[in-house]
């Protein structure tokens, strides 16, 4: 879909949605890359 | 402007002893030197994948989170995220995709376990990602609440034979080799 979706802290998360009714006729695989870090 | 040098006492290292590292140079006396370091400590990156998700008609349906949980610890990059969807039937339905920031822990649904691009890491178990089918197939409600979207993508219609149209996945760049590290560089590029 993209890259980069910034920073998130503590108490902040990235929900991915299917927005329209429509995605009952479809199947959908979703994956990520991921870093934990601390500065 | 007058150049002021600014001597340093040459001291051995020890407790309590803060070093500036430098060079001796023998037209210009000595200069100092840095040994650039990653400003970043990055105890966990990997990769996650959802269960293959069925269609459900819901409007802003949950399909993923990704949730760095309080107490964590850590700060979360979320460097790329890949969708890819697939049609099962015909449909020349409108369909897209929407991502938002959230600041309340999703629930149920399915937890996925990331996967680690360097074996001796562990995974802060509280980052949490979900997703909406317990195994390939099964659906599973993933319970969160949208907020703003701030990216939305298309899903490819199908007019005609099923599963000849896949929505296009952009190109993996998951190698830690290409990992861009710095505070103004939450990915690699």
């Amino acid at each position: 879909m993209a890259r980069d979706f910034g920073v998130l802290g503590e108490g902040e998360g990235l929900l991915i949605v299917a927005v329209e009714a429509g995605s009952s006729v479809g199947q959908t695989l979703l994956q990520a890359v991921i870093e934990e870090y601390t500065l | 402007m007058t150049e002021r040098k600014v001597g340093v006492t040459d001291v051995a290292s020890g407790a309590g002893v803060a070093d500036i590292r430098t060079r001796e140079r023998s037209a210009t006396g000595c200069e100092q030197y840095l040994i650039p370091e990653i400003d970043r400590v990055v105890p966990f990156r990997g990769m996650v994948a959802s269960f293959r998700m069925p269609g459900v008609a819901t409007v802003n349906r949950p399909l993923m989170s990704i949730f760095n949980k309080t107490g964590s610890g850590v700060l979360l990059a979320v460097a790329t995220l890949v969708g890819i969807f697939e049609m099962t039937t015909n449909s020349s339905s409108t369909r897209t995709l929407g991502v938002s920031r959230i600041g309340t822990a999703p629930t149920d649904g399915t937890l996925n376990t990331p996967v680690e691009f360097d074996t001796a890491q562990t995974h802060n178990a509280n980052v949490e990602v979900r997703s909406a089918a317990s195994a390939d197939g099964t659906t599973t409600t993933l319970t969160a609440t949208p907020g703003t979207s701030g990216y939305r993508t298309y899903v490819q219609k199908s007019l005609s034979p099923i599963g000849q149209l896949v929505s296009p996945e952009y190109p993996w760049r998951a190698t830690s080799a290409s990992w861009v590290k710095g505070r103004a560089c939450s990915s690699w590029r």
